[in-house]
């Protein structure tokens, strides 16, 4: 079962996402911050099962415990450092092409909109099963 | 004798000539501050009088006050708010009192001695009545430091020109009046089109809100006792799911993607064929004109996008057969309008009334009714105007007024790169204008609605708009031919979710479509600085 890692500041964001993802058969972990969902990830990289993706909201607080409208970007950069290509998505209510932009060429996969979120669930399949069959090529 | 009526009659020619200069200056103006002051300053300097001050009466019609003087002693008169008492011992207050010109020498008989601290010099004096049919605004006084400067003779010279200056200042005064009681009225109508508004959207979000919460309570409720029905739950969600998408549609609709920072000239047919692309139009049941010599308009092309989307639609799901846009430049010069007319079945007039208001809607409960409201928003933040004409059974024009463009200037285009390839119809307005102005600055350019030979290029602009292919197939042929880091995705409305789709196609930028020679020239600039390196190739 693929194991996500969700990072929103929204309580019932986090919450409803995750229902609706492990319906879909993920197996999805919530943090609240860039620091929790740092910490959740370094953890899990060091268990039996790292994650296989993370989705991050764009504006949470960041890791100095300010709210910040590109946190999700700073924590991005630490989980590639951490592990390089892992794939991420950013889930925000920001609906401005320029961060969509911005956000897709400093590494994520995917930049969904709020209130536009039908059909992510089958796209975070396509992204990690493209995944796998890149590994597959290069393995 | 002779010599006496020469001179009279040659000082009347005199006074008439500088009083038709002071008519010519004055009659059209029409911002009452600057004309009183012109007013003074053009009446001392044609007539060769030493102080010229205008007061007009105030809204208690017991003073008359200095709203404008000549020189010096003039502003600081009316720093001090100078005012003399209408019918009071003044002459400015006689005159108007009178309704009759008044002349005080300070020689003869009957000498008056001038006490205006601010004007010791004066000698003489005549305050002429500012007349306007049965009404009196105030009064002129024009001054001289000579001994008996004026006689009863000037009067009739002097009163003309005070006459037409009273026309002038009560025209200009009905001007600002009428902006005065317009800005009240629209003010007014604001107020009231923004709480019905409000009333409208509190009772909607209400209406739409109600279910939710007390469905959920039930089913919290239901499930605590066991009790939760498998079909009542699915018409519970259904319900849910309904009213949550119509709450995020008035998100969407009234909100919708970021709004560019700043206007910028666009032209106006690639923006209405953008809409009808996005918006599914096929393109037979659409034709854009524009006459010759239209201006750019000053837009955002994204939000305008929009807004004509909606139109479009709303045109189609009323039954059109066919639209047309109409581009053209307004009789004033100053703006473009872009005319949507379609063969549907009209707007009676009951709807067009209520239509604008939010929440209002013709098409039954699936619809928020809040599409107009929001073409309203775009158009107001562009400074833009928006008005609708129909007939029942006679179809709908929808007129969209925006600020003209200022005319472009050629700019110098060396920095573009040298070989350049537009996957675009060959008949694009876009593609060609481009292609002609890049092809003028030595630039070697392909317009081709495939990206078949893209690779000698070293940029690869792909319409997003493109009909021949789609934009994914076009990303998908660059890509297996490893160039797609020299595509940019040009649109003229820009969309997140397409800008992160393509970006994730590997394209080098997903950017608004320039429209001038400056727009194009910063453009490359651009996309010359963020190109790849060779190494990245």
């Amino acid at each position: 079962m693929p194991k996500l890692l969700i990072v929103d500041d929204e309580p019932l964001v986090r919450r409803s996402l995750q229902k609706t993802l492990e319906r879909k058969g993920f197996d999805v972990d919530t943090a609240e911050d860039c620091n929790s969902g740092l910490a959740s990830f370094e953890s899990a990289e060091t268990g039996p099962q790292p994650y296989d993706l993370a989705i991050l909201d764009l504006n949470m607080p960041c890791f100095d415990g300010r709210s910040e409208e590109n946190a999700g970007l700073d924590l991005m950069k630490k989980l590639h450092l951490a592990r390089p290509g892992l794939p991420v998505v950013f889930l925000t209510a920001y609906d401005a092409a320029g961060k969509a932009k911005t956000a897709v060429q400093k590494g994520a996969v995917g930049y969904w909109v709020k209130g536009r979120e039908q059909g992510l669930p089958e796209f975070l399949r396509q992204v990690l099963e493209s995944r796998n069959e890149n590994d597959k090529e290069l393995s | 004798m002779t010599d006496y009526k020469e001179a009279s009659a040659e000082r009347k020619a005199a006074l008439l000539q500088a009083g038709a200069k002071v008519a010519a200056h004055i009659t059209t103006m029409m911002d009452l501050p600057v004309l009183l002051q012109k007013a003074v300053d053009i009446i001392c300097t044609e007539y060769g009088f030493d102080y010229a001050g205008i007061f007009l009466v105030d809204e208690s019609g017991e003073w008359a006050r200095l709203e404008a003087g000549y020189g010096d002693a003039g502003a600081a008169q009316v720093g001090e708010s100078h005012r003399l008492e209408v019918g009071g011992e003044s002459m400015i207050g006689m005159a108007i009192a009178e309704r009759k010109a008044r002349i005080a020498l300070d020689v003869g008989e009957e000498a008056v001695h001038f006490r205006n601290p601010h004007l010791p010099e004066t000698r003489s004096e005549m305050a002429l009545p500012l007349v306007v049919g049965d009404g009196v605004l105030g009064a002129l006084t024009v001054q001289s430091t000579e001994e008996a400067a004026f006689s009863q003779e000037d009067i009739l010279s002097l009163q003309s020109m005070a006459d037409q200056l009273a026309i002038a200042i009560f025209n200009a005064f009905s001007l600002a009046e009428l902006k005065r009681t317009h800005t009240a009225l629209l003010r007014a109508r604001t107020y009231e089109t923004l709480a019905n508004a409000t009333l409208q959207a509190i009772h909607w979000m209400g209406n739409k809100t109600m279910p939710i919460s007390s469905t959920a309570a039930r089913l919290k409720a239901e499930a605590e006792e066991g009790d939760l029905e498998s079909k009542s739950l699915q018409e519970d969600i259904d319900l849910i799911a309904e009213n949550a998408r119509k709450i995020n549609d008035v998100k969407e609709t009234l909100v919708g993607p970021a709004i560019e920072h700043s206007l910028r000239p666009i032209l106006v047919p690639d923006v209405v064929q953008a809409a009808a692309f996005h918006s599914g139009i096929p393109a037979e049941m659409i034709s854009i004109e524009s006459a010759p010599s239209t201006p750019f308009a000053l837009s955002d092309s994204s939000q305008l996008a929009r807004a004509l989307s909606y139109l479009l639609k709303n045109a189609r799901e009323a039954g059109a057969e066919h639209i047309s846009a109409n581009v053209t430049q307004t009789i004033d010069g100053q703006h473009v309008a872009i005319a949507i007319a379609d063969d549907g079945p009209g707007i009676s007039p009951e709807v067009r009334e209520k239509m604008w208001t939010g929440f209002f809607t013709t098409k039954g409960p699936r619809h928020t009714g809040i599409g107009l409201t929001a073409v309203l928003a775009i158009l107001s933040r562009m400074d833009g105007r928006i008005t609708v004409d129909s007939e029942e059974g006679k179809g709908a024009v929808f007129t969209l007024v925006l600020p003209a463009a200022p005319d472009d200037e050629a700019v110098d285009l060396s920095h573009a790169p040298d070989h350049i390839f537009f996957v675009d119809e060959e008949g694009d307005d876009w593609a060609n204008f481009a292609a002609n102005v890049l092809q003028l600055a030595g630039k070697d350019v392909i317009v081709q609605g495939n990206p078949a030979g893209a690779a000698a290029a070293d940029l690869i602009l792909v319409d997003e708009a493109l009909t021949t292919m789609t934009v994914e197939q076009v990303l998908a042929d660059l890509k297996a031919a490893g160039i797609e880091n020299k595509a940019v995705v040009v649109t003229a409305w820009l969309s997140t979710d397409r800008a992160a789709k393509y970006a994730h196609m590997g394209v080098r930028d997903v950017a608004l479509k320039p429209y001038t020679y400056t727009g194009l020239s910063n453009f490359l600039n651009f996309e010359v600085k963020i190109a790849p390196t060779d190494g990245q190739v």
